[in-house]
């Protein structure tokens, strides 16, 4: 196993998918500060101090949406990354020079969760080293707002990881990048499409709500709001915990039996 | 010691039955042909061997290990192959290549210039081209270059001479014959049946999923059917003519003007009989049957069968 995460980091290493990734987040970065700073330009001193939203806190929040702007592209790029082995063929060498399948499937999934982690970890450092270089904080830098920053990167670097799982999931199921990435693309929009007629449905048992507020994509809300509501953070870090365990298990069951061509 | 040893090899896709009942036999040391037709079960044999697919029914055994025995897995450390298309990253260098497979292998990056010295690749050694520039030759080269890699006892080649130029077919033929004098094993499946036998030691003739014959080259060479050529003016009448003056005789009409005759007459009777007869003999030599004839002859005989 680790000689097969020693291949696949040298692989990402060596891929210009990790430049143009690296390239398009620091865009895109820019931009976000960019495009609020312009705003904030535009507004006189009381009405930016109203102004709860322009501030490196709130940027920082909209890196952790899984259907916003690089909250799509970043799985996009893992996706690319996790299943090139499989759509190119080149996973077969691993099987044939010895290696058991359940250790190529979890190395393809460990590093393609390092890969999609190090891409949003950057993103959000980048809002927020940005954003408060030219807007501000948005709040007082205390050990409660640390605490704030460091749980709610952990649960965002654990919903990527989730999705990172269910792509490699359908890289093995399908063995097609398109493919891989039509179904995230599908997962991540759908996911809000359902929460929202969930929402609009009164009948439903509790757990299901509960469910659908901790789905990846909704951990966004409350950071943006600089929520400080711990157990939210909990529930959503088991939430894609479970999802991540779910994706992973049904990945290997499927490369297990999967003939390769 | 058998390097891979298969019994009632079974796979089986629906309905379709793509290999069926093998058993088969590799020996260390040998250079085994494998021979057959599009579609005959070469590939998928060699995916099963690989691990890439799992038999319907029977097994194999590859270095004395089971197929359904965890074992299997680390027997396959000693051994490499190149299925099909080579496993070769289409966005990086050779030599980025061949370090991904050393970083696979748990190897140290040593000497990897000769790998792809050793497949006629030294041109590319320092060379910043990617291998989704490279030709289909060169991919094929490389591939061969990383399945050397971690010094493997046993290689599977599918198709090797595939893409290759009439010098790159001569130096893998070269290659085959000194990594085989090094103690390496292989299985060799070719449509080029002429170069094959170049190289082969041992043959496995499969068609529509069966194995229908296994033999050495020496019984090969035993068994294939020894004629006497005759080039003749009328192909027609002097066939008509032998068939009369020898009623057991069996011969063939290989083209417009040459005469092949399988029975054991002396060449200089056929020629006293023709000439005898009105017709003037061109020129007379004999032949001995080669792999091509061999499998058309196994393979018509299993298709009348």
């Amino acid at each position: 196993m680790r000689n097969l995460l020693a291949a696949d980091f040298f692989r990402q290493r060596k891929d210009i998918l990790l430049k143009v990734a690296i390239i398009l987040i620091a865009v895109f970065a820019c931009i976000g500060c960019g495009l609020y700073y312009v705003v904030s330009l535009m507004l006189d001193e009381t009405e930016l101090a109203a102004e709860p939203f322009l501030n490196a806190r709130y940027l920082y929040g909209s890196a952790f949406g899984i259907s916003t702007d690089v909250g799509m592209i970043i799985p996009i790029f893992t996706g690319a990354i996790i299943c090139k082995d499989f759509s190119m063929g080149t996973v077969r060498n691993k099987i044939i020079r010895g290696y058991a399948r359940d250790s190529i499937f979890f190395s393809h999934l460990f590093s393609g969760m390092v890969f999609g982690c190090i891409l949003f970890a950057l993103y959000a450092a980048a809002l927020l080293g940005l954003g408060t270089l030219v807007l501000g904080y948005g709040a007082e830098i205390d050990s409660e707002e640390i605490k704030f920053l460091v749980i709610s990167f952990l649960a965002g670097m654990l919903s990527f990881a989730a999705m990172c799982a269910f792509e490699s999931m359908i890289a093995v199921s399908t063995g097609s990048l398109g493919l891989t990435i039509v179904f995230y693309i599908a997962l991540a929009i759908g996911l809000q499409m359902i929460q929202g007629i969930v929402s609009m449905i009164t009948w439903l048992p509790e757990i299901v709500y509960e469910i659908m507020n901790y789905l990846p994509g909704n951990l966004m809300y409350s950071v943006m709001e600089g929520s400080k509501e711990w157990d939210v953070y909990a529930k959503s870090m088991l939430v894609s915990a479970v999802l991540l365990v779910a994706f992973a298990l049904i990945g290997r069951v499927v490369f297990r039996k999967k003939d390769l061509k | 010691m058998a390097i891979l040893q298969t019994y009632g090899l079974t796979k089986k896709y629906g309905a379709k039955l793509a290999v069926d009942n093998v058993n088969m036999c590799i020996e260390q040391g040998d250079i085994y042909g494998f021979v057959g037709e599009n579609g005959a079960g070469k590939t998928t044999i060699i995916r099963l061997v690989s691990g890439l697919i799992s038999p319907s029914s029977g097994g194999f055994t590859l270095f004395g290990v089971k197929n359904d025995d965890a074992a299997v897995i680390a027997a396959r450390k000693q051994m490499s192959a190149v299925v099909e298309a080579p496993s070769v990253y289409l966005n990086m260098t050779a030599m980025d290549n061949l370090k991904t497979q050393c970083k696979i292998l748990g190897v140290d990056f040593v000497s990897l210039e000769e790998y792809l010295k050793k497949v006629g690749l030294e041109d590319v050694i320092s060379d910043k081209k990617k291998a989704k520039n490279f030709s289909l030759g060169m991919r094929q080269r490389l591939g061969i270059a990383m399945a050397l890699i971690g010094e493997p006892k046993f290689i599977i080649l599918d198709e090797p001479m595939n893409g290759l130029d009439p010098s790159g077919i001569v130096e893998m033929r070269e290659l085959i014959h000194r990594l085989n004098r090094e103690g390496v094993t292989f299985l060799i499946s070719s449509h080029i049946l002429e170069e094959l036998s170049k190289v082969a030691t041992k043959y496995g003739v499969i068609s529509h999923g069966k194995l229908i014959r296994e033999l050495t080259a020496e019984e090969l060479h035993a068994e294939a059917r020894r004629s006497v050529e005759l080039t003749v003016d009328n192909v027609a009448g002097a066939k008509s003519l032998l068939m009369q003056t020898f009623p057991d005789i069996s011969l063939e009409v290989k083209d417009e003007t040459t005469l092949a005759v399988y029975s054991e007459i002396n060449a200089g009777e056929l020629v006293k009989a023709l000439v005898t007869g009105g017709f003037t003999v061109v020129n007379v030599f004999s032949r001995e049957e080669n792999i091509e004839e061999f499998y058309m002859q196994l393979i018509g005989g299993e298709a009348h069968a």
